[in-house]
C-alpha cells in the first residue's frame, strides 16, 4: 500500500487531498510540521507526501515553498482541492445555540462573512482538524469548530452548515512530492526557482528567455532570500517539460543569466475549474 | 472510459470536467473534433462514479471502454494521426499517416560506408522517402553479424547529410535510446522487442517518432498495448507496422497477414506500414504483396533494397536489388491511385 506523508493530524484538509487524488487505498500518515513531512520522504519512511502550496484565496503556503527549495524532493504531481469548510458541532447542536468558533487562522478569515452574519465570535487554533478533534475530546457548549467534512465523519461531529466559506473558488493546490521524476504525461507544467542579479533590466532578461520562445508561464512569486534583506528569489511555474527542447534553451538561458537556478521537477498539470459564466477573474 | 461533450460545449464546461478527472487522480486527453469534444480518461485503475460525471454541465454522456488500450484506440482520438517526421535533425519533413504513400527503403543492416551510401542514392533516385539501415541488429545467432553500432549510425547520419532522406533505424536496448536518438530520426522497435515494456519506455520518454513492429506471434490487440506503453508518456508520434506473423507455413519466412492493416486501421488512428520483405522472405513476392498492402489501405511500405543483394550479410534473399526497386514503385503508382493515394 503506498504511503503517503502529510502534514497536521487525522482529518486535515491534506488528508482528503490525499483520498481525493490518490483513492481509498492508501495509507495516510500525520507528521507535525511540513519539516517532518520532507525528511520522512527522503529516507524512506513514506513513499510521498501530499504538500499544500497555495491557496486560491489565501496565497501561498510560505514553508512549503521553503523547504521546496532546502530540500531535495521532486514534484511529481499537482492536484486541486475544492476546500469546503464545514461547521461542525457535538451532534444536536442547532445553529442559534453557538457562540463561538475555533480553527486555524486561515479557516477563519475564509469564512469571515459568514462568522459576521451569524454573530459568531472566532477563536484561533493551531489547525482545523485539531479543534475538531478537541472539540469531540472536550466537548463545551456554544462551541463549534471548522473543519473537512473528513473530520466530521472521524471524529464523529455533526455538520450543522456545510460550505460556509466566503468564496465559492475557494483551491488549494498540493504538490505531491517524491524521489523520483515521473514519467511524461499528456501535458506537463514545470516549476523552478531562480535569482537574478540585482541590476536594471536583469528579471526582465530572465524571463525574456521564456517569452521569446512563446512559453506560457503559470505562475511567478517572488519570495525574500533569507539572511539578505530586500534581496528576492523567484518562484516560476510554466506550461512544458523540461526536456523539451524549447524548454530546454529557455532554462538554459535562464542559468547564463541568473545567479542560481534549482529545477524542482516537472510534472503532469493539472486543471484549474473555471466559472462557467465565461468570465475569467 | 470516455465523456461526450454536448456539441457547443464551452471550453469553461470542458475545463470543469477535466478538472474534475484529474483531481481524482487519472489523466486526461482530449480530442477536439470539430463538432464535439471527447475527454478521454486514463485510469489508474480507480473506478469513477459515471454518475457523477454525466451530472456536470456540458456533458452528454459517458461511455465505458471495454478495450485495454485507450490513447490508441479510434474511440479516443477519432480522426487519423499523422506522424511528422524528420524536422528535428532539417531533413526533409515527411508525414506518415496522410494522402501520400511513405515508403521507407534500405539495407537490412549498414555494412559499410561504400555500401550505405550507394543503397542511399539508390533509394533516393527511386523516389522513396526515407532510409532505414540497421546498426544494431537482433540476430538469432550470436556468431552472426551483429551490426556496425555507433559506427553504423554516423554512416546513417552521413547519408542523410548527403541524401536529405530522414533515417530510421532500429534500437534494442533502453541504454542505446539517448545515442540513437542523436542520430536517428525515427526509433524503430523490432518484431522481438514488441513486448520488452523497459524499451517501450525509454522509447516513450525519448519524445521521436516510433516504428513499433507487430510481434511474430502477437496479437493485434498486444501490439496496440506496446503503442499504448508508448503513447502513455505524451508521445503520439507512433507507426505500427505488420511485418508477418508466424503459422505453419514453411514456404514464406512468415505470413504476411494483410487483414491486419484494415483492422488495425479500424480500431486505432495510428499510421499502419507494411514490411514485406521481412513478411515474405523471398524477393520476388514483395512487389506483389506491396500492392496488396497499398489496397488495404497501408499508410506506407518498409522495403528492404541492397545494391548487391548476393554479398549481404543478412537477409539477402529478401533485399531488392535498385532496379527492381524501381520498377516496383514504377508498378504501385496505379494501385495508390486506384484507392486515392498518392505516390
Amino acid at each position: 500500500m503506498t504511503r503517503v506523508a502529510f502534514q497536521g493530524i487525522a482529518g486535515a484538509y491534506s488528508e482528503e487531498a490525499i483520498r481525493q487524488y490518490f483513492g481509498p487505498d492508501v495509507e495516510s500518515i500525520p507528521y507535525r510540521t511540513l519539516d517532518d513531512v520532507f525528511p520522512a520522504v527522503e529516507n524512506g519512511e513514506v513513499d510521498c507526501a501530499m504538500v499544500p502550496v497555495e491557496n486560491a484565496v489565501a496565497g501561498s503556503v510560505s514553508r512549503s515553498y521553503e523547504l521546496l527549495m532546502e530540500r531535495d524532493l521532486r514534484i511529481c504531481a499537482e492536484t486541486i482541492l475544492h476546500v469546503h469548510h464545514m461547521l461542525l458541532a457535538i451532534p444536536g447542536t442547532q445553529l442559534a445555540d453557538l457562540e463561538r468558533v475555533r480553527s486555524h487562522p486561515q479557516a477563519l478569515a475564509q469564512c469571515q462573512r459568514y462568522l459576521s452574519s451569524y454573530e459568531l465570535k472566532p477563536e484561533p487554533a493551531f489547525d482545523t482538524a485539531g479543534s475538531a478533534r478537541d472539540l469531540a475530546a472536550n466537548p463545551e457548549p456554544g462551541v463549534a469548530a471548522i473543519a473537512s467534512k473528513l473530520a466530521a465523519e472521524m471524529y464523529d461531529l455533526e455538520i450543522v452548515s456545510s460550505a460556509i466559506e466566503d468564496f465559492p473558488f475557494n483551491y488549494t493546490r498540493f504538490f505531491v512530492l517524491s524521489l523520483d521524476d515521473p514519467p511524461r504525461a499528456q501535458r506537463t507544467k514545470t516549476s523552478l526557482v531562480f535569482s537574478s542579479r540585482h541590476q536594471p533590466g536583469a528579471l526582465y532578461d530572465c524571463l525574456g528567455e521564456f517569452a521569446t520562445r512563446g512559453i506560457n508561464l503559470t505562475k511567478i512569486e517572488s519570495r525574500p532570500r533569507l539572511n539578505r534583506p530586500w534581496q528576492y528569489i523567484f518562484y516560476l511555474d510554466f506550461e512544458g517539460h523540461c526536456q523539451d527542447p524549447e524548454c530546454e534553451a529557455a532554462i538554459i538561458g535562464l542559468l547564463r543569466r541568473s545567479s542560481f537556478v534549482k529545477l524542482l521537477g516537472s510534472y503532469p498539470a493539472a486543471t484549474t475549474p473555471v466559472p462557467d459564466n465565461g468570465v475569467l477573474v | 472510459m470516455i465523456v461526450i461533450m454536448k456539441q457547443g460545449a464551452s471550453s469553461a464546461q470542458i475545463a470543469n470536467v477535466t478538472a474534475r478527472i484529474e483531481q481524482l487522480g487519472c489523466g486526461v486527453h482530449l480530442s477536439e473534433g470539430e463538432e464535439r469534444t471527447i475527454i478521454g480518461i486514463i485510469g489508474n485503475g480507480r473506478p469513477l462514479d459515471r454518475e457523477q460525471i454525466e451530472r456536470m454541465d456540458g456533458v452528454e454522456r459517458t461511455v465505458p471502454i471495454l478495450r485495454p488500450y485507450k490513447l490508441a484506440s479510434r474511440d479516443f482520438h477519432p480522426q487519423d494521426t499523422v506522424v511528422s517526421v524528420g524536422l528535428e535533425q532539417s531533413a526533409n519533413g515527411i508525414a506518415v499517416g496522410g494522402k501520400q504513400l511513405i515508403v521507407m527503403a534500405g539495407p537490412c543492416a549498414v555494412e559499410s560506408r561504400e555500401q550505405l551510401l550507394e543503397a542511399a542514392r539508390a533509394v533516393k533516385s527511386c523516389h522513396a522517402h526515407m532510409l532505414r539501415g540497421g546498426a544494431f541488429k537482433p540476430r538469432s545467432s550470436p556468431y552472426s553479424f551483429q551490426g556496425l553500432g555507433e559506427e553504423g549510425l554516423r554512416i546513417l547520419a552521413a547519408a542523410r547529410k548527403e541524401t536529405g532522406l530522414p533515417v530510421v533505424t532500429e534500437v534494442m536496448a533502453p541504454q542505446q535510446v539517448p545515442l540513437v536518438t542523436t542520430h536517428a530520426d525515427v526509433l524503430q522497435v523490432g518484431a522481438r522487442n514488441m513486448q520488452n515494456y523497459a524499451l517501450l519506455h525509454a522509447v516513450g520518454e525519448a519524445q521521436r517518432p516510433v516504428l513499433l513492429k507487430r510481434g511474430m506471434m502477437s496479437t493485434l490487440e498486444e501490439l496496440l498495448m506496446a503503442a499504448e506503453y508508448i503513447l502513455s508518456h505524451g508521445n503520439d508520434r507512433v507507426i505500427l507496422c505488420e511485418r508477418g506473423i508466424r503459422t505453419f507455413e514453411k514456404y514464406t519466412r512468415n505470413t504476411l497477414d494483410i487483414s491486419a492493416v484494415p483492422m488495425l486501421k479500424q480500431l486505432s488512428h495510428l499510421p499502419v506500414i507494411v514490411d514485406p520483405s521481412h513478411g515474405t522472405g523471398k524477393w520476388r513476392l514483395v512487389e506483389p504483396v506491396s500492392r496488396a498492402a497499398v489496397a488495404a489501405g497501408a499508410d506506407g511500405l518498409l522495403i528492404e533494397v541492397h545494391p548487391h543483394p548476393e554479398e549481404a550479410l543478412s537477409d539477402g534473399a529478401q533485399s531488392l536489388r535498385p532496379d527492381r526497386f524501381t520498377s516496383m514503385m514504377r508498378g504501385l503508382r496505379p494501385v495508390a491511385e486506384a484507392v486515392g493515394r498518392t505516390l
